[in-house]
């Protein structure tokens, strides 16, 4: 009876851990646009950067989120938690018959504790992002900045896809392109050739970086719409 | 004997008549080039008491909406819940087809 307590506790805490894990997702996603009245559960993994977080569309063009992650640099001379709110505003949106444009504002305040600093410390994060996109090509540019008594660290991320053929909603979509980012701190742009899947409410990202700093680092975005 | 077949047309009419009133509604799509994206569509149609069936067509940029029998969608409320999930409605086209015959007109033009 102990011993299947113990098992049973045991369990549990592979799942739990294995969920805080999860939880560790990543800033190149932070911002993500949620459509009213939808909840997404997004959770990214990279060597250097992790976050886990719920967004909720509030309005046609305000979505809010939480979130909780982890970041540090290519040589781990940092390792910070951060744990932060947002709310992210459509400000700009173009059509055309083929294509869809978007900007967006996004910020928020964070809490953050890590090794380079003592405590808990308060601060603010927050950034711009634009897209556009058509069924064959995807393009995006974002920044986002953290700002607190103890860091002021920010990153840019410019994504280009493609896709090889035409998918229609009931289909698997599939893309692949280019994921380069640079962050404070870092000596070299992370280059990460990528590949997305989607299909209706679920979506996933894979890529392996491959320059020097970061050769082989893998990452990895799922998420989910509700 | 009389009356009982009088009735029995009275219904068969009647029912005839609500099936013809069970439309499908054409609606065309600006910007609708991602199907993560128009998951939400599909949603906020289903959602609606008098949606049957729903069908998204990113090539066609049509989303489809059926009623139900003997009940009405209000184009106004379809407008508004596609707005809302980040679209634009350029027009809505009321059908007597069902979604599959939709379904059907839509992959044959693909092909």
């Amino acid at each position: 009876m102990k011993q299947q307590f113990l098992l049973s506790m045991r369990r549990w805490q592979r799942v739990t851990t294995a969920l805080i894990a999860a939880a560790l997702a990543s800033s190149a996603y932070a911002g993500f646009f949620i459509p009213k009245d939808s909840t997404m559960v997004m959770g990214m993994y990279s060597p250097t950067e992790s976050m886990f977080e719920v967004s909720h569309g509030v309005t046609r063009d305000t979505s809010i989120a939480v979130g909780v992650g982890n970041m540090t640099d290519t040589l781990r001379s940092y390792r910070w938690k951060v744990a932060h709110a947002q709310a992210t505003k459509l400000v700009g949106r173009v059509y055309n018959e083929d294509g869809i444009g978007n900007a967006y504002v996004f910020a928020g305040p964070l809490v953050a504790t890590g090794n380079t600093f003592d405590g808990t410390r308060y601060g603010v994060h927050g950034g711009v992002w634009a897209d556009y996109e058509t069924r064959r090509v995807y393009g995006r540019v974002s920044w986002h900045g953290y700002k607190n008594s103890a860091f002021a660290w920010n990153e840019v991320v410019v994504q280009a896809m493609l896709a090889p053929y035409l998918a229609d909603y009931e289909d698997v979509a599939s893309w692949g392109g280019m994921q380069v980012k640079r962050r404070t701190g870092e000596t070299q742009m992370e280059l990460t050739p990528f590949v997305r899947f989607f299909k209706k409410d679920w979506w996933i990202d894979a890529g392996v970086s491959v320059n020097r700093a970061n050769r082989k680092d893998i990452f990895v975005n799922v998420m989910h719409l509700f | 004997m009389k009356n009982f077949s009088l009735i029995t047309l009275f219904i068969a009419a009647a029912f005839g008549a609500q099936a013809s009133f069970a439309d499908t509604l054409k609606i065309k799509v600006d910007g609708m080039v991602c199907g993560f994206c128009a998951s939400s569509i599909e949603k906020k149609m289903r959602a609606n008491q008098a949606t049957a069936d729903v069908y998204v067509s990113l090539e066609n940029k049509i989303v489809a909406v059926s009623e139900k029998t003997g009940q009405t969608l209000d184009d106004a409320v379809l407008k508004a819940q596609i707005a809302d999930s980040g679209y634009e409605v350029k027009t809505i086209e009321r059908v007597s087809a069902s979604i599959a015959d939709v379904r059907a007109a839509t992959k044959a033009k693909k092909t």
